[in-house]
């Protein structure tokens, strides 16, 4: 399969402070990878660099074989969609409003009956059709994490990044996301997902990439970077895995 | 459902809209010289040289021109810089604009002399002094606030805050240029100015205005709406759909402080509408802005058309000037909407 998204030896700064060094990946149509790591590490620095809204001072990243800094905003965002980790909503902004916002690279000043159709597909899509009406406001902290996901699927992207995508999602819901994300994965598109769900990587990731202190700690598969001692030496703790389920949680509780 | 939704957010900005065309006839009818609906119509359309035909012309005709298109463009860009800030209190007003439009007026009158200037027997003279001067203030007024939010980094509450406390020092150095030059004529126009009065404009602001508001603002701030609802989302939302926030800001700022400049430099301060129109019409039509754009500035000129028409009949033959109609039908009216939706506002 051809490689859909290739990142270089990224190095992105906040001003003297190093955010990633050195990170390479790639990913190729259908496959899901999560990018794991502590708080700080770089997760969502390189989500944002993926997405093309980060430069990197040095490094480069492909999107098709095409450097992503010569395509236009509008171009790559007609072919990737991002999920913020949670939002703060304004403006009295209804659901469907809102995930109509998700087909602005397509729309160039009023929104078509066809635009209509993917917004109503895309709230389908996560259940979501029921609060079409309601204001972002009105929303539960989980009922917003499936709107602000239905917006990012109503741009049909080829790419779908997502930071953190089971936060504030129920146990039901973060299952059907799961299930969601395979579905998504199985029409071909690349997820890339920056989560510290580690079960969440463990079980539906064909690629996982450890970052600690913004260099990659570890990559491969899921099996080979949720190790014991990778999970330690990165998050400081010693973690229990039960293979059979495919489930890590910490292994000392308090 | 959705359909539904979208239909009944089109029959409000229609109806919004009938309002305000049936609202101009009712509005030159009105008035201490009184005249019959269809005496008024015929000395619209056929003018002659009767006084009605004066008075319907030269008087009100103009004012309710003025009133239309600078509601619109009040409305239009209280409802685009409370998105581009996303701060339910931003307007052109609320960020010190009317105060810094006052220190230009009072800096043109008093220290350019109001734009006629003699030396050697030559006479010049140039009418748009006191509006440019108003317009330069004002930009100054928008330049602060922009490096205040992004240089700074203000959060939305402190940047109201120190725009209000920038406005104390507009308003100060007003008062010290009246000590300083104590010229009562000059004075007088300057504190005549910031009452804001429909009335003062004459023909030719009013088509360089509506130029303006046609070409510019308007078509501007309609095009920007859907974009609006992006920036409201947030910025990385905004950036990762192809949009570039900071750009938009920019510009939004620049094309709102243009319009309501024009406006404040030719009618004087009518600070309310900004703020209360689109509070207003996002409870009737919900906070998109590809409808709440159009709403607001429906409603900003419905806002000005009315109160302006009862500040001209309530106690005639005086007028009271319709910036202090605005604040006394506008206060009420944004309390009563907030008390009556309740969880619903923006807050």
């Amino acid at each position: 399969m051809v490689i859909k998204i290739e990142v270089k030896d990224v190095r992105v700064y906040y001003k003297s402070i190093k955010a990633l060094d050195g990170v390479s990946l790639s990913v190729r149509n259908g496959e899901i990878l999560s990018i794991l790591g502590p708080n700080g590490s770089g997760k969502s620095t390189l989500l944002k660099v993926i997405n093309g809204v980060l430069r990197p001072r040095y490094g480069a990243v492909y999107l098709d074989q095409r450097y992503l800094g010569s395509l236009p905003p509008r171009e790559i965002a007609k072919k990737m969609s991002f999920v913020p980790q949670g939002l703060h909503a304004y403006g009295m902004l209804t659901v469907y409003d809102f995930v109509m916002t998700g087909r602005k690279p397509f729309i160039s000043f009023v929104p078509s009956k066809i635009d209509e159709e993917k917004v109503y597909e895309a709230l389908k899509t996560v259940e979501a059709i029921d609060l079409a009406e309601r204001t972002l406001e009105e929303l539960s902290g989980g009922e917003l994490q499936r709107a602000i996901i239905a917006r990012a699927l109503a741009g049909e992207p080829e790419v779908l990044l997502l930071d953190e995508p089971t936060s504030n999602l129920d146990l039901k819901y973060q299952v059907e996301l799961q299930e969601i994300i395979k579905g998504l994965r199985a029409k071909g598109l690349v997820i890339i997902l920056a989560t510290h769900d580690l079960t969440l990587a463990y079980r539906i990731s064909d690629k996982a990439l450890m970052l600690n202190c913004g260099k990659v700690f570890a990559a491969g598969k899921p099996d080979e970077v949720l190790t014991p001692e990778c999970i330690q030496k990165v998050y400081g703790i010693k973690p229990l895995i039960i293979a059979e389920h495919k489930i890590i949680i910490p292994k000392e509780l308090p | 459902m959705m359909r539904r939704l979208i239909w009944r957010k089109r029959l409000i900005l229609t109806s919004l809209i009938f309002l305000a065309f049936f609202l101009v006839p009712i509005s030159i009818s009105l008035g201490w010289y009184k005249a019959s609906l269809l005496d008024i119509l015929r000395a619209l359309f056929m003018p002659d040289d009767s006084p009605l035909s004066i008075i319907v012309w030269d008087l009100r005709l103009r004012r309710i021109l003025a009133a239309l298109v600078i509601g619109a463009v009040l409305g239009g860009s209280g409802a685009a810089i409370q998105a581009c800030m996303r701060n339910p209190l931003a307007s052109p007003f609320t960020f010190g604009l009317s105060h810094a439009a006052s220190l230009g007026v009072a800096f043109a009158l008093l220290i350019l002399q109001g734009g006629a200037l003699q030396r050697f027997q030559i006479y010049i003279y140039n009418p748009f002094l006191i509006s440019s001067s108003a317009f330069i203030f004002s930009l100054i007024q928008v330049l602060i606030v922009l490096v205040l939010a992004y240089k700074a980094g203000l959060s939305a509450g402190a940047l109201v805050l120190s725009s209000i406390a920038i406005s104390f020092a507009y308003q100060a150095t007003l008062y010290l240029l009246q000590y300083l030059y104590l010229n009562e004529i000059l004075v007088s126009t300057i504190i005549f100015w910031t009452f804001g009065d429909l009335g003062r404009i004459s023909w030719r602001e009013l088509y360089l205005l509506v130029s303006v508001s046609a070409v510019v603002v308007i078509p501007y701030l309609i095009y920007r709406s859907f974009d609006y609802d992006l920036i409201l989302s947030g910025d990385d939302l905004a950036k990762s759909s192809g949009l570039k926030p900071e750009r938009i800001r920019l510009e939004t700022t620049v094309v709102t402080a243009l319009g309501t400049a024009l406006a404040t430099s030719f009618v004087g301060v009518i600070g309310f509408v900004c703020l209360i129109a689109p509070h207003a019409a996002r409870l009737l039509v919900g906070g998109s802005h590809r409808y709440l754009m159009p709403a607001s500035m429906a409603m900003g000129l419905l806002i000005l058309t009315l109160s302006d028409t009862i500040g001209r009949t309530v106690i005639a033959p005086t007028i009271i000037p319709v910036g202090i109609m605005t604040s006394m039908i506008g206060v009420p009216l944004l309390i009563y909407l907030l008390v009556k939706s309740g969880r619903k506002v923006w807050s």
